[in-house]
């Protein structure tokens, strides 16, 4: 191996410029290819980042209005969740809901802490609500549990902008356990989030049913789904989801305005399938770039092997059997293909490196940058295509006969 | 004593609008420690008939025997091998690979046999060593003289012990002072190792100086003679 290398080695260095000119066409494919798929490579993992902090086998509904009359109720109608859709919903549909949660939205009330106070509403929430809504990291304390909801615990989670609001100049940490007033009653800060735009002050769904006016009347609904991996699957509990509710609030399932859904489940597979369509284009489109590039270096081959045809007669003649040849051709276009392939890949990762240092997530970009796998993917690629530029030159070296190539001067 | 060569009724005819029958039923015997030359005039089928005992050309119809083994119908493969551990080449433009110096000249034909590059650098150097080059191993053929690439051809020829060295115009591309150099070598490989050797020239100078002298004129071989009895004649 060592040999052939050094054989490929001193082959090379006989033409430098003209193997570099060549080269380069096959690094500016490789170039090209690795920022493309350091591109696509950011935009996925923004998608999968914002995907992943939230359950995606899941149907969010929202209560609309009635478009049209349906057995005595005029149109118009505003649909009321109540909280025993929920239960009804996890009845009917044993088989794709793991559970139904929902959302209360309290009205507005004086919040206390010491001397400061502001009006705000208390929003109720099931832990997967708040995962839901990317609040799965806090900046200090716990989320809301399920032990919270079964005892009615009166525990909240405070927003940052309120906390240095009530606590100003005090970490995170250090606000745990204090206490707050709210509407006359006393609840433990649990956890203080980092929500960005949202600053609700969140508690336990059922502690919020418990100080509602109305405690039947619950917001939108969330289904978790369970045994379900395809588009259809995802379609059939939709249609299950509209039904029931259409059932229980006595309005057409076909009335589009009665409620409002977001089959996340679905949404998730197509934003998964249009990835591997964004990854597939790029391999496509830099595969075809680095085309070119090889298109060059089967060409060089052909110069080669024609102005080296006195050269094969000479190891023809000593003994170098058709295999040798055709391996040492193969050789050394796979070793022109990668060597500067590499030189492509160390620059356009230089380059991912730098742009991930300017695209942000809110561009549309995380982590642009290509992995481990890509570039041995890649390496693969800059195998075939070398193999593949030398074949046509090797099997021309092969028609050489010795004889011939020695008259060849 | 056996036979290193051995042919029997070779034709060889090239294909064409007018084929040419350039081997005419070719009968020849080289012993073993013979050393031989074939002289004729262009175009007689000296060359052809020096490729077919290289291996390096197809014979039509008759047999040809190197070293008791029947060469024909070989696989390239094959064709390749024997060339390889069988035969020794000296070409008349020496054939040696400009950007390779003269160590790695002389040890490509035991790169083709696999062997380290340790032991077929140290086996090169023998060779050299033998030819008066060993301060020249590190040379380039185009930083030789034309004596001295000569004589890494022949150490080439030897790296692998061959049954038999062709040489076709060894001595064609040198000045008479070189020639004479380098016809002293292939006699004293042929005398003090007993190897066989078969010289292609146009140089009465070089024949005389053979055991033998085969004379080949337009595809057939015209007389093989001692050349003693030449000299004797003369």
């Amino acid at each position: 191996m060592r040999d052939l290398f050094s054989e490929i080695m001193e082959a090379l260095r006989h033409n430098k410029l003209r193997t570099a000119l060549t080269g380069l066409s096959v690094s500016w494919g490789i170039f090209m290819l690795i920022v493309l798929l350091g591109l696509a490579r950011g935009m996925t993992n923004n998608f999968e980042e914002n995907m992943s902090n939230s359950s995606q086998a899941r149907i969010e509904v929202w209560s609309g209005r009635t478009s049209k009359p349906y057995k005595g109720n005029r149109e118009g109608r505003y649909i009321e969740f109540r909280s025993s859709d929920m239960q009804a919903l996890k009845d009917e549909h044993e088989d794709f809901v793991e559970n139904v949660s929902s959302i209360i939205y309290g009205n507005s009330l004086t919040m206390s802490i010491g001397s400061e106070s502001v009006q705000a509403g208390l929003t109720g929430v099931y832990p997967d609500n708040l995962r839901n809504r990317g609040i799965s990291q806090l900046l200090a304390g716990r989320n809301i549990t399920d032990r919270d909801l079964k005892t009615r615990a009166k525990v909240l989670l405070l927003p940052k902008e309120y906390a240095t609001l009530f606590f100003p100049g005090m970490p995170p940490d250090a606000i745990i356990g204090r206490r707050a007033n709210c509407g006359g009653l006393s609840f433990t800060i649990v956890g203080v989030y980092d929500g960005r735009f949202d600053r609700s002050i969140y508690i336990p769904f059922t502690t919020a049913q418990m100080m509602a006016e109305k405690k039947d009347e619950v917001g939108a609904l969330t289904v978790n789904l369970r045994n379900v991996s395809t588009e259809e699957d995802g379609m059939r509990a939709e249609d299950g989801v509209r039904n029931t509710l259409a059932q229980l609030h006595t309005f057409d399932p076909k009335d589009e305005s009665a409620l409002w859904i977001s089959n996340r489940f679905v949404s998730s597979l197509k934003g998964a399938m249009a990835t591997g369509i964004l990854n597939m284009s790029v391999w496509i489109l830099g595969v075809l770039t680095l085309l070119t590039g090889v298109v060059g270096i089967s060409n060089i081959m052909f110069v080669s092997v024609r102005e080296r045809t006195h050269e094969i007669g000479i190891r023809r003649a000593i003994g170098a059997k058709p295999r040798s040849i055709l391996t040492q051709v193969i050789a050394e276009s796979v070793a022109i293909t990668v060597l500067f392939g590499y030189i492509g890949i160390v620059l356009g990762t230089a380059v991912t490196q730098g742009l991930s240092l300017f695209l942000t997530p809110e561009q549309g970009f995380r982590n642009p940058t290509v992995s481990l796998s890509i570039a041995l993917q890649v390496t693969a690629v800059l195998v075939i295509a070398g193999a593949l530029a030398g074949m046509f030159p090797a099997m021309r070296a092969l028609k050489v006969k010795p004889v011939e190539a020695l008259r060849d001067e | 004593m056996d036979a290193m060569i051995s042919l029997r009724d070779v034709n060889k005819t090239y294909p064409g609008a007018v084929p040419l029958h350039v081997l005419k039923g070719i009968n020849l015997e080289i012993r073993k420690g013979e050393l031989v030359s074939i002289m004729g005039a262009s175009g007689s089928g000296k060359s052809t008939l020096l490729n077919i005992l290289g291996i390096l050309d197809n014979y039509d119809s008759g047999d040809y025997y190197l070293d008791g083994t029947l060469i024909k119908d070989l696989s390239e493969n094959r064709a390749a091998e024997y060339r390889n551990r069988m035969i020794g080449f000296v070409f008349q433009s020496f054939n040696l690979i400009n950007y390779k110096n003269a160590v790695e000249n002389v040890a490509l034909p035991l790169f083709y046999q696999g062997m380290s590059r340790k032991r077929r650098n140290a086996l090169a150097m023998e060779q050299l060593e033998r030819m008066g080059l060993a301060d020249r191993a590190h040379h380039l053929p185009g930083e030789l003289s034309g004596g001295q690439k000569q004589r890494v051809a022949i150490a080439r020829a030897l790296v692998t012990k061959p049954s038999i060295i062709l040489a076709d115009e060894p001595t064609g591309a040198l000045d008479s002072r070189t020639s004479a150099d380098v016809m002293e070598i292939f006699k004293a490989l042929n005398r003090e190792e007993g190897m066989t050797t078969v010289i292609v020239t146009h140089d009465p100078g070089v024949g005389a100086q053979t055991d033998r002298l085969i004379r080949i004129s337009d595809g057939v071989i015209a007389d093989g003679c001692d050349t003693n009895r030449i000299i004797t004649e003369a």
